[in-house]
Formats: structure tokens, C-alpha cells, sequence
């Protein structure tokens, strides 16, 4: 039961993760898209871990405007996982070989500090 | 629930479900269930996407990938190639009829690439049985704002400065609207929304209740706020019995959280909702027939003025918005009058909602920004006409409006250049005809409508609707007269002057205007008793040349009532010449396309 401004508050930011997704899907052209290469090469080198991991991680740093996506073969199986990160208004960026720690540390670094992980890098 | 990584959204707007999205939805469960992927995956039905051509849709986010006509078979190959593995299924992709090429997300397709959502905004992004998405959105925001932060009067300024016009048809400025009864003294006050969605075809109202039925809920009681009311009604249809049930569930849902009831939100502003079921009638969407027939009497316009917001429902002043409109207001409050003036045409702020129809190869619904033109709506998003044929005019407004021909294609959609060119914006309705379509027939089909849907109150419109009625008929079975445009016109314009209420004011619309446009099919049929476009079937015949005539059967054997007979003429390579029956043919044009030589013709 809604008794004040403040109920209908702290109900919205209860219900919005429910939701979030499909409203920054919807209008798609403000939103951080994180990639991760998940074809059978993917896969096999961990690539679920990988995606469950950055999943979570996002979602726990409460990133309302980053999207994480599974796609196809990125082309490169040699450096699976293969993570891509795309901002509107910056340069694509590949990381290679994410395992979930990698994983971590990206989240953490690059898409709540900003800051690029040049050790992990790949040529996109 | 914690957020899943990935969504499908399922449209369950009524069209999609007559197509089988439930189906689909069913697949879905199992399918997830099968591989393990019931935690990873969220499955929800929707509100309606709006293409409905293409239904059932199913969207995949956060990828955004977009599904077209996807059958319970389908469901494996999504779960196991996209949902596991991020491969999309791409012979599901919406592929254009013209060009052959695929869309991989939805914003690039040409059909919602010019659209711009409000009213819809929300349809197809929360579950409408679902209060707590509404919620999520900062649905009831509005509300919340209007009551701590703003006077009755600042919500009233705020939505006249926004420009909104009602979508209803007739294109009243809201916020006047809420000013006059704001200005009545009183000690009850309604508000009423008018879900009695009676033009064939249009159905905007219908799948925002569907899939949003919040935001309306949501207006009500800004609008309530607004004028000192307590008590809302809303007059919808029993016809459609989805968005009844969706409304119902909402209403419930509010009342449970406190949004609709006593002391809302802790202040003293008390507001709820009940919801009253029509029969049906076309008339009952004027909004003095309504309050008849919420009151219980017989569905006939009342005298104005004095208008329902100074004396409506139960004599009380009453505001009545319909649908449409409503569902702007919540996002008007929220983002100013300035944002919504910046869409659309001046004057005409904000979008408007069509209902896609007819000879068009993208039938849905689609919202575009007031001022687009018709070329744009019908070729852009429309994707142009069905089977590459000749466009001949676009009817609005249902029955009460009229055509816009081929030489007005380019003007802005706006509520007075639509006046301008004899036609209205009605509800939204837009049925586009193509060079196969014949506009005395169409003309006949709308009068039909209103023949039948006339409340009798006004003789004008009783009597003479009919009369015109069958001076079309007699036109189309080729026994018109001379004088019948003369008489025609002279009986719209009366029947004009003299009836009450929107229904007989603009029941002649689509006559008057056909005979404007387009006088020449009249004559042809009066005349020379022939139907140009070929529909008027007492007015053509179906004839073999037979110099084409190859003698090779198909005709025959197509033909549902065995009228075609060889005859004793030697054709093509020792065959017997065919000859159509004309006493036996019914016309139904089964042969024509059939014949491999085109030796069939229309006479």
C-alpha cells in the first residue's frame, strides 16, 4: 500500500531492474553495448562464465545504461572470449582471452572507472 | 525477481493472438524448460508492437532483435541458436517486400523508423498485467507530481501550454476543456474516458488499453485532480473483451497500492475507478449519447450546450477524454509542455495514432508527429501499395470523414488541413484504396455503416442517410438517373445542417467527398453504366477474347458454378474455343488470373 510520495519511490527503484532492460533496449541509442563472442569457439573457451560474470557485475554496479548481448563468432577464435564494447560517441574497443577475473576488472575499470585496460586490448 | 540476462517479449495485442502468439508462448515455456534456461531467460506477453501484418512478433532483448510471424515450430531454433548461443535465426528477420532485405533491429526497419511513440511509448515494453512495470517506468510519477507539487490550476496552464488536442476526432484543445469545469462550482464532478472505439478499423484505443492501461488510469486521476472530481468512469465496449480484462486487472491492481481510492498517497484527494460496458453502438462514442447510455437511457445525443463539463454525467460537470488522449498526459507532466510542443506541427503539438489499412503492403498501427504528410505515412512506413498497383486515395475518419485524393498526397496531416481538404481526423483511421477500388462502392460500404448505426433521434439523419443509401445502390446496379448527384449532394449538405450530433453532421462526408473527387466514376456508372475500377459486379461482365483463347481448361475448372462451355471453334493446338455463361456467372472473378494467355477481360 502506496501511503506517501516516498512509498511510490522506493517501489519504483524496487520494480525498475524488472524492467530497466526493455526500456534502454527500446531506445538503443544512448546505451553501452557489451559484447561477448559466444559461437562454439566462444564457448568452448569459457565464454558463459565470461558473459554470466559481466552479467552480474553490471548489474550489481546498478550500470542501468549498459547492455550486455551474446553474438556470433567475432572471427578471432584463436582469443576467445572476445569482449566488445561499444559507447555511442567512442571508439569501438576488443578485449581477448576474458576470463571472469578479466571480466571483473573490466566492468570495475573500464565501464564504471572510464578508463581503457590497455593489457588486455586487441586490434579491432 | 532478479533481472534475467536475456528477455522475450511476446505481442499479445488481440491481432497476435488471433495469429497464435499463445502458441508461441507455450513453446517458449517448454523450450526454455528443456534447456535449462528458465533462470536466464524472462518470458512476457506485451502489448500490442504495432505490426500487426507481420504478427505474432517476438522481440529478443536486450539484442533487440525483431521476429516476424513466428510459429510454435519456430521456438527451438530461437532458443537453441539465439538464446544459447547469440546467433540470430535469420530467416525470421522482417524481410521488405520491395527491396528483399532483412532487418536485424526493429529502429531500422522503414516502418517504425519514422514513427515516434508517446501515446504507444510504453506498449510493448511493460506487462500490462503487471502494476509493478508500470511503476518501474516512474508510472504514477505524474500523479504524485500534480498532487505535492502543483495546483489544480498549474496542471490545468500546464496542459493547455502543451497544446494537446483531443484525440478523439474533433481536436479540442484539453486543457480548455479541463478549464471549464474547473471553473463550475460544484460539489461532484465525473471524469469520463471514452474507450467506445467505433470506427471500422481503427483500433489505437483498443491496444493502448492492452498494453498500457496504467498510463490511462494514471491521467484520470491527474485530470480528477485537476477539476475537483472524485469519481471516474470508464464507457468501453464489450467488444473487446481483452482490454476489458486488461483494464479490470489494472484498476484492481491500482486500488490494492493505494493509486485509486481514498486518501491517495497520504493527501486529501480521493479519486476511483469503475468501468461501464457498451453495446456497441457507433453513436455512443459522441459523448452526449455516452452519458445517455452510461445513465441507462437509449444511446442518443443530448442538446449542447450546455456542454458536459459544465452539465454532464447525472447533470453534474464532466470531462471526457478519450483514450488517446489521456495517455499523453502522464508524459506531458513529466517532461513540460515545452518537450511536447517540440513534436509535431505547429498548432498541432504532439503525434498522432493511425490505424494502417487497406491496399498498403505494412498494415499496423503506427504513431507518427503531427504534420508528416499522407506520401510519407503511406510509402515510408506503409511500405507503399500492395502489389506494386496505382494509388488512388486514402479515406480518414472512418465514416464520418472522406478522401484524400491523389493530388492532396503531399499536405501535412493536420486537424485543419485534413478539414480543409473535406475530410477529418476522426479517431485515426486510414484506409488506403488502390486503382482497384471503386469509390462509389466505398462510398456505398461507409453510408451502409451509418444507415445502420443512426440512433433515429433526428429524421434528417434517420430518413435521409437512407435515401442516399439507395440512390448509391441504384447507382452501382446501374440504374442511376440523371439528377442523382444533384440530389445526392443536396440531401448530404441537409442532413449536414440539421443533425444533432457528430454522426449525422458527418455521415455524408464520404459521398460528398467522393463525388468531389473523383465525379467522374459517378458518371461513368450513371451514364455509361459502367464501373471503371471494375467492382460494381452488376456492371461488368467477364468475357474471353477469343483470338487469345488457347482452348487449355484451366478457366473452366476454376469456375466455381461451371458457367464456361466450349464451343464448336478450333483454338491453340486442336482445342475447343471457351466462352463464359454471362446468365450463369457470378462474377466472382476466379478465372481471371488464372487464364496463361490473358484472354480473359473485364467488359
Amino acid at each position: 500500500m502506496i501511503k506517501s510520495r516516498e512509498d511510490l519511490m522506493n517501489l519504483r527503484n524496487k520494480y525498475r531492474d524488472d524492467v530497466i532492460m526493455r526500456l534502454i533496449s527500446y531506445d538503443s541509442s544512448n546505451r553501452t553495448e557489451v559484447m561477448v563472442g559466444m559461437a562454439d569457439c566462444g564457448i568452448a573457451a569459457g565464454a558463459r562464465d565470461t558473459l554470466k560474470v559481466l552479467f552480474d557485475e553490471v548489474n550489481n554496479a546498478r550500470l542501468e545504461d549498459v547492455s550486455v548481448i551474446a553474438v556470433d563468432c567475432m572471427g578471432n577464435c584463436d582469443n576467445e572470449p572476445i569482449v566488445q564494447i561499444s559507447t555511442p560517441g567512442k571508439p569501438v574497443i576488443r578485449y581477448k582471452k576474458v576470463d571472469t577475473a578479466l571480466a571483473k576488472e573490466i566492468v570495475a575499470k573500464h565501464l564504471v572507472g572510464g578508463s581503457i585496460l590497455d593489457h588486455a586490448r586487441m586490434e579491432v | 525477481m532478479n533481472p534475467t540476462r536475456l528477455q522475450v517479449l511476446i505481442c499479445g495485442g488481440t491481432g497476435c493472438i488471433s495469429s497464435g502468439c499463445l502458441d508461441v508462448e507455450t513453446a517458449f515455456m517448454e523450450s526454455l524448460e528443456k534447456h535449462g534456461l528458465t533462470d536466464e531467460v524472462f518470458v512476457l506477453k506485451v502489448g500490442c508492437l504495432g505490426f500487426c501484418e507481420q504478427g505474432p512478433i517476438v522481440k529478443v532483448y536486450p539484442d533487440n532483435t525483431f521476429y516476424v510471424r513466428v510459429e510454435g515450430k519456430d521456438v527451438e531454433e530461437i532458443v537453441v541458436e539465439h538464446l544459447l548461443k547469440g546467433k540470430t535465426v535469420e530467416r525470421l528477420l522482417f524481410k521488405d517486400p520491395e527491396t528483399g532485405e532483412r532487418y536485424f533491429y526493429y529502429k531500422d526497419m522503414p516502418f517504425y523508423k519514422s514513427q515516434h511513440r508517446v501515446a504507444l511509448k510504453l506498449c510493448g515494453i511493460v506487462d500490462p498485467e503487471q502494476i509493478s512495470d508500470y511503476i518501474g517506468v516512474d508510472g504514477y510519477q505524474a500523479l504524485a507530481q500534480s498532487l505535492f507539487d502543483m495546483t489544480p490550476k498549474e496542471v490545468i496552464d500546464l496542459i493547455k501550454a502543451s497544446g494537446l488536442r483531443g484525440r478523439g476526432g474533433a481536436g479540442f484543445s484539453t486543457g480548455s476543456k479541463w478549464e471549464f469545469a474547473y471553473n463550475v462550482k460544484g460539489d461532484k464532478k465525473y471524469v469520463v474516458c471514452n474507450a467506445d472505439e467505433g470506427d471500422p478499423g481503427a483500433f489505437m484505443d483498443r491496444s493502448i488499453l492492452e498494453g498500457d492501461p496504467h498510463s490511462v488510469i494514471e491521467a484520470m486521476a491527474i485530470c480528477a485532480y485537476a477539476i475537483g472530481a472524485d469519481e471516474g468512469v470508464v464507457y468501453i465496449r464489450a467488444e473487446y473483451p481483452l482490454a476489458v480484462n486488461r483494464l479490470r486487472v489494472a484498476i484492481e491492481q491500482a486500488r490494492e497500492y493505494g493509486l485509486l481510492g481514498k486518501n491517495i498517497f497520504g493527501t486529501d484527494f480521493s479519486f476511483d475507478i469503475h468501468m461501464d460496458l457498451g453495446a456497441g453502438a457507433f453513436v455512443c462514442g459522441e459523448e452526449t449519447a455516452l452519458l445517455n447510455s452510461v445513465e441507462g437511457l437509449r444511446g442518443e445525443p443530448r442538446i449542447k450546450p450546455p456542454f458536459p463539463a459544465v452539465v454532464g454525467l447525472w447533470q453534474k460537470p464532466t470531462i471526457i477524454n478519450n483514450v488517446e488522449t489521456l495517455a499523453n498526459i502522464p508524459q506531458i507532466l513529466l517532461k513540460g509542455a515545452d518537450w511536447f510542443q517540440s513534436i509535431g506541427a505547429p498548432g498541432n503539438s504532439g503525434t498522432k495514432v493511425f490505424a494502417l489499412a487497406g491496399k498498403i503492403n505494412n498494415v499496423g498501427l503506427v504513431e507518427v508527429p503531427m504534420g508528416i504528410t499522407f506520401h510519407d505515412i503511406i510509402y515510408k512506413i506503409g511500405g507503399g501499395i500492395r502489389g506494386g498497383k496505382k494509388f488512388k486515395a486514402v479515406q480518414t475518419g472512418g465514416p464520418s470523414g472522406g478522401m484524400i485524393p491523389v493530388k492532396d498526397i503531399n499536405i501535412e496531416v493536420t486537424f485543419e488541413n485534413l478539414l480543409k481538404a473535406g475530410s477529418m481526423m476522426g479517431s485515426g483511421g486510414m484506409i488506403v484504396m488502390d486503382e482497384d477500388d471503386c469509390m462509389v462502392n466505398i462510398a456505398k460500404f461507409y453510408l451502409d455503416f451509418t444507415v445502420e448505426e443512426s440512433c433515429g433521434k433526428c429524421t434528417p439523419c434517420r430518413i435521409g442517410t437512407t435515401r442516399m443509401y439507395e440512390i448509391l445502390d441504384r447507382i452501382t446496379k446501374g440504374q442511376g438517373k440523371e439528377d442523382d448527384i444533384k440530389e445526392l449532394k443536396s440531401l448530404g449538405e441537409t442532413i449536414k445542417d440539421t443533425s444533432l450530433c457528430g454522426l449525422g453532421k458527418s455521415a455524408p462526408n464520404p459521398i460528398l467527398s467522393t463525388i468531389d473527387w473523383f465525379l467522374d466514376e459517378y458518371e461513368a456508372h450513371i451514364k455509361d453504366k459502367k464501373c471503371p475500377a471494375g467492382a460494381c459486379k452488376d456492371l461488368v461482365s467477364y468475357v474471353i477474347v477469343p483470338e487469345k483463347c488457347i482452348g487449355c481448361t484451366i478457366c473452366a475448372r476454376v469456375c466455381p458454378v461451371n458457367c464456361i462451355h466450349t464451343v464448336d471453334q478450333t483454338v491453340g493446338k486442336n482445342k475447343k474455343l471457351h466462352v463464359i455463361d454471362q446468365a450463369e456467372c457470378v462474377k466472382c472473378g476466379a478465372c481471371l488470373p488464372k487464364c496463361p494467355t490473358k484472354a480473359i477481360i473485364l467488359e
